[in-house]
């Protein structure tokens, strides 16, 4: 939608600048002449401050200071320059280019270029261009990523929208034959509709995870933080997934002791998390496995409630722990090629759970099976 | 069984059929129409208890049907259920404001929506 373009964009590309702080007015007027034709601004001052001022009053593509000057150093100058304005370039242009200058300027990361009095004119003007040319490749780099990400996020919200319609139908079909509003079932279509069913609601599921992969990356994604008991949650989506769980005729079972502290998270979003870890550990599970839910308060960080999700599904390489958390990633050489997915929902996961100030991981030995981590905060968190 | 009459406001054909059955097999009458200008000739005719509403809509979105409807007399009381593929993050909000009695985004739960409807309508079960 359009609030994507309230974030941070690029300044207007008109007009560029160039501020040059030297104390000497023949230095100055000698630049204002050399780089009269260039197609920037050419604004001068011979002070620190006077050089802030015009800082503070418009947008300037590149700063060039002299070292030695009263008041300042040109180190100092442009040492705050970078920590104000770091998309702001800055060079220096001194007599007085002795080694330590030179090197605590550039150990600093106060300047990108380095010029010595007195100084070729034309060189300088190249350079001057150069850097402007530069920061305007990577200025429409980053227009164009921000342009795609709003496409993508239209795209994504269009498509969403567009499956939702025959889903609708699809379901509300489906559970009217279920209920034998149209006549009653033998047990076998019964047994059939109840997979057509809960094929529909996986589907429902991934086109909401979609979105919201696509918020994630927009920064769009809400939290309703909240105060609550997991228990219910933990409940509701096992009795949701129960079914899936038993077509491959899985255990799926939970665990939880009493009594648990509540926790501070979004009821929605954590059953987002749980469905699609059980959903995973579902899918990479074999035949007649088990999957078990389980909840504890770790002694070594009392400010979380750690879930648990541990299944004997067919385990993750250890260099595939962090990896699989990754956008669009899936661990290769599963002992199911088959088992694919949009390689969203651990991504997702774990964007739901940083959100939240909490930590997501998993414990695994290939052939043996996984265990998942998801660490809740127990108490009001600062989010970033 | 309720005997309330319930205007469902839908363009998608299919839709409006499974959703006709499923409140009829509840007990409802149910009256139709598919676009914003028949919306509110329906409603006035048909005086029904409850609406519930689609955004997307031909001739005009649910939320200028909606303005219109609390600006008729006969029908400005009734509550309207808005039942949606748009995302909520961005509509929901924007219909309570306008009045609407909830907001549920589609493909909707049929037992979320029939309780959703009896409270809207008063009838305890």
């Amino acid at each position: 939608m359009g609030d994507a373009s309230l974030q941070t964009t690029p300044e207007a590309p008109t007009p560029r600048a160039v501020l040059v702080l030297d104390d000497e007015p023949n230095v100055l007027a000698g630049l204002r002449r050399a780089l009269r034709k260039e197609p920037y601004d050419l604004l001068c001052a011979s002070a620190a401050d006077a050089a802030f001022d015009i800082l503070h009053s418009r947008a300037v593509d590149i700063v060039i200071s002299d070292q030695d000057m009263p008041g300042m150093t040109g180190t100092v100058f442009l040492t705050k320059v970078r920590q104000l304005y770091p998309e702001t370039i800055r060079f220096m242009l001194t007599g007085q280019a002795t080694l330590d200058v030179a090197l605590q300027a550039i150990n600093d990361n106060a300047v990108s270029q380095f010029f010595t009095k007195p100084c070729d004119h034309a060189t300088l003007a190249q350079n001057i261009r150069e850097a402007l040319e530069q920061k305007e490749a990577e200025r429409t780099l980053e227009q164009t990523r921000q342009q795609e990400l709003e496409l993508k996020d239209r795209l994504l919200s269009h498509v969403s929208h567009e499956l939702r319609s025959p889903l609708t139908a699809i379901y509300q079909f489906v559970t009217l034959l279920l209920d034998g509003l149209a006549g009653e079932l033998t047990s076998q279509q019964q047994e059939y509709l109840s997979i057509v069913l809960r094929n529909v609601n996986q589907l429902q599921a991934m086109v909401q995870d979609l979105l919201d992969c696509s918020r994630t990356d927009s920064g769009q994604l809400h939290l309703d933080l909240q105060w609550h008991s997991i228990v219910p949650l933990v409940e509701e989506t096992l009795s949701t997934l129960k079914p899936t769980a038993a077509a491959k005729n899985i255990d799926l079972i939970a665990t939880l002791p009493e009594p648990l502290p509540q926790v501070y998270a979004d009821p929605v979003r954590l059953q987002q998390v749980l469905r699609n870890l059980l959903e995973n550990s579902i899918k990479f599970t074999p035949p007649s496995g088990s999957i078990a839910v389980g909840a504890h308060c770790p002694a070594d960080d009392p400010d979380v409630l750690c879930l648990t999700v541990t299944d004997t599904g067919c385990g993750i390489r250890p260099e595939d722990t962090t990896r699989i958390f990754e956008r669009l990633s899936q661990a290769t050489d599963t002992i199911d090629e088959n088992r694919q997915g949009l390689g969203l929902g651990l991504y997702l996961c774990r964007e739901l759970i940083t959100r939240h100030g909490g930590r997501i991981w998993v414990d695994s030995q290939v052939g043996q099976g996984s265990t998942f981590y998801v660490a809740v905060p127990l108490r009001t968190h600062n989010h970033p | 069984m309720p005997e309330a009459k319930i205007l469902i406001i839908e363009d998608d054909a299919d839709q409006l059929i499974g959703l006709k059955l499923r409140l009829q097999a509840h007990g409802y009458t149910v009256v139709h129409a598919a676009d914003a200008v028949s919306a509110v000739r329906v409603a006035r005719q048909e005086r029904p208890d409850l609406i519930l509403l689609d955004i997307g809509l031909p001739a005009g979105d649910g939320f200028v049907v909606m303005q219109r409807l609390h600006n008729l007399v006969d029908v400005a009381h009734v509550p309207i259920i808005i039942v949606s593929a748009r995302d909520p993050e961005h509509h929901a909000e924007r219909a309570l404001d306008a009045g609407a009695y909830c907001y549920f985004q589609k493909p909707v739960d049929n037992r979320e929506l029939l309780d959703a409807i009896e409270d809207a309508l008063g009838i305890t079960v």
